[in-house]
């Protein structure tokens, strides 16, 4: 194309469009470099009046809510998956996870779900929001008279104003090294350990010549001491104590316990109005009877209010948008074997799942159009899974676990649109970096 | 670069950031995808490229406007989230005045009219063209010149 016709295609092309004049505003700049205000929920001005949910008890204090339709904002902004970090280890968060890395990485498969006898009706359910019971301070005294720990309190590097973080890592006279952690945002996470390394100590590496090429260390096994562990029941019964003392109550005959000769387990899932929560409480032992760790929460309920809900048939929709999940009680992670997507479907062969490195050779052709497989979702139960909003809060919010033919289900959150503000397309969309590609500058 | 710097520096790309947005999303959108926009940048000022600002607007207004656009749509696969942003005006938005024009731009990809409008509407040369649209300065000369030529001939076509 010569430069006459180059230019003139372009002076055509301009010339044909005449888009409605937006004059934007000059203070629009300026406004940018002020921080935005972030579209959080402002508790403090609805937390006269509202009911409060102690969770000693699980017993609804207050009644007063404001009702869903005067409330002009969303009650909070979803943040993504890995928002709160830390505490989010001790609670379930496989499906959130499951969908971030399907953002990622989406490998060959579109799945088509189709509901399959699923019920139409709407509904309507509570949300709660976690908010946390006394001081960081308070909660840490209570632990180390609790497990008897004495050493210094230190802040943690990651720690931050807004989620402060906690540890108190001491080692006794005669060798037990002991470890509590707080983690002072959502549901105010602690967990402590205790470890005696004499146990498993082992011969230095070789350094013989003769030896080389075998230089790891030698470590026997020890003998575990099974009549030292606290019976089942035992186990039970110190766990309800622990926790009640640390304003916790779960009856003994909740705890799910494990026990073999290497040790034992007391597990419960918190419950609200007998429905279990994605928050756990958990103490552990070792193969000769100690305490080895124990892990909670310290934090109540409050009702945020009651909202309509969509049909599980709606929530189905919603499962390849990615941004309704939420964390679902353990409990039904017991019930049910969870398998990889990946994994279990059959379409996806080994070579769509390697890629070569630099180097070696040509890469093989790949289809990039993504294989599209039908999954019925055909069973579905209520359930109140948990959020983390963008200010590292906690949430619980009603919704519907989805069981698919594969044998596994999704946790979609069943609120209506609009009741809460979900994670932004920008934070998993490449744009988050858009400042990454200067190089081409 | 300071809030003063900013300012006086973006505030000269208001316009075309206006008719940029303008083009490819409903007007009463513009304002709030531009407020969007410039925060961003704020957030960025310091990683953009120095003399290419403006392409670097577009490119994340691109951005902007497709997930804009995805949002409008409603429910979205988690695969539309993957795919290259998109935000090429429509041929309906250039139908007024030339219906030539309009009728061979039905006959282009979306990234033909993508990499087009970037040339033709924003004046845009390959250089620019590379940062709005995150890839080499060949590869956008290449991937212009296959467009004008097809749009020549979709042309053509339409006035034999």
């Amino acid at each position: 194309m010569v430069m006459n016709e180059n230019e003139e295609l372009r002076n055509r092309i301009a010339g044909s469009v005449s888009p409605e004049h937006v004059e934007l505003p000059e203070y629009l700049v300026a406004q940018a470099a002020k921080a935005k205000p972030k579209r959080v929920f402002g508790f403090n001005q609805l937390r006269l009046g509202l009911g409060s949910l102690a969770f000693g008890s699980l017993a609804l204090v207050g009644a007063f809510v404001l009702p869903s339709a005067l409330a002009p904002q969303p009650l909070f902004t979803m943040g993504m998956a890995a928002q709160g970090g830390q505490a989010m280890s001790s609670l379930e968060s496989a499906p959130a996870a499951d969908a971030k890395v399907g953002m990622i990485w989406p490998g060959y498969v579109q799945y088509n779900y189709i509901s399959d006898g699923l019920s139409s009706d709407t509904g309507r359910g509570h949300v709660y929001q976690a908010e946390l019971v006394g001081t960081a301070e308070e909660l840490i005294a209570s632990l180390m008279k609790e497990f008897k720990i004495d050493g210094e309190i230190k802040r943690d590097e990651w720690s931050t104003d807004a989620a402060p973080s906690f540890t108190v890592q001491t080692k006794s006279a005669d060798g037990i090294e002991t470890y509590l952690n707080v983690y002072w945002a959502g549901t105010g996470t602690w967990y402590f350990s205790s470890w005696d390394p004499s146990k498993w100590q082992c011969a230095p590496a070789s350094t013989d010549s003769k030896d080389e090429g075998s230089s790891e260390a030698t470590c026997e096994q020890p003998k575990p001491e099974p009549e030292k562990i606290p019976s089942k029941e035992e186990m039970a019964n110190y766990a309800a104590k622990l926790f009640a003392k640390l304003g916790t109550d779960i009856k003994a005959s909740d705890f799910m316990v494990n026990r073999d000769e290497w040790g034992g387990s007391a597990y419960a899932d918190l419950t609200l109005n007998g429905q279990s929560l994605p928050v756990s409480v958990s103490v552990g032992w070792d193969a000769w009877g100690n305490l080895a760790n124990a892990s909670g929460h310290s934090f109540k309920l409050v009702d945020r209010g009651e909202f309509k809900t969509v049909s599980a048939i709606d929530a189905v929709s919603r499962i390849k948008e990615g941004r309704w999940y939420g964390s679902a009680p353990s409990s039904f992670y017991n019930n049910t074997a969870i398998t990889s997507r990946v994994a279990v479907d059959p379409v996806v062969g080994s070579e769509t799942a390697v890629e070569p490195l630099p180097g070696q050779g040509d890469a093989p052709e790949v289809d990039p159009t993504p294989k599209v497989v039908d999954l019925k979702i055909n069973k579905s139960t209520a359930a109140m899974l948990g959020v983390w909003d963008a200010a590292g809060g906690f949430w619980l919010v009603p919704g519907h676990l989805l069981y698919n033919e594969q044998g596994w289900f999704d946790s979609i959150i069943s609120l209506e649109e609009g009741v809460i503000e979900l994670p932004k397309y920008e934070e998993v969309a490449p744009m988050i970096e858009p400042g990454a590609n200067t190089k081409n500058g | 670069m300071t809030e003063q710097e900013f300012n006086d520096l973006f505030r000269s790309y208001l316009s075309e950031t206006s008719r940029f947005i303008a083009r490819r999303t409903k007007a009463e959108d513009v304002e709030d995808l531009a407020a969007d926009l410039f925060a961003l940048a704020w957030q960025k000022r310091d990683s953009i490229p120095k003399g290419l600002e403006l392409p670097w607007l577009y490119k994340s207004a691109r951005y902007l406007i497709s997930n804009h656009n995805r949002k409008q749509q409603g429910r979205t696969s988690i695969l539309a989230t993957l795919q290259e942003p998109q935000s090429a005006p429509s041929a309906e938005s250039i139908a007024l005045a030339d219906i030539e024009l309009a009728d061979a731009w039905k006959g282009l990809s979306t990234k033909e009219k993508e990499i087009l409008s970037l040339w033709a509407f924003e004046g845009l040369e390959p250089k620019q063209l590379a940062v709005a649209l995150e890839k080499s300065e060949n590869a956008c000369a290449i991937a212009l010149s296959r467009a004008k030529s097809k749009l020549t001939q979709l042309l053509n076509s339409e006035n034999n």
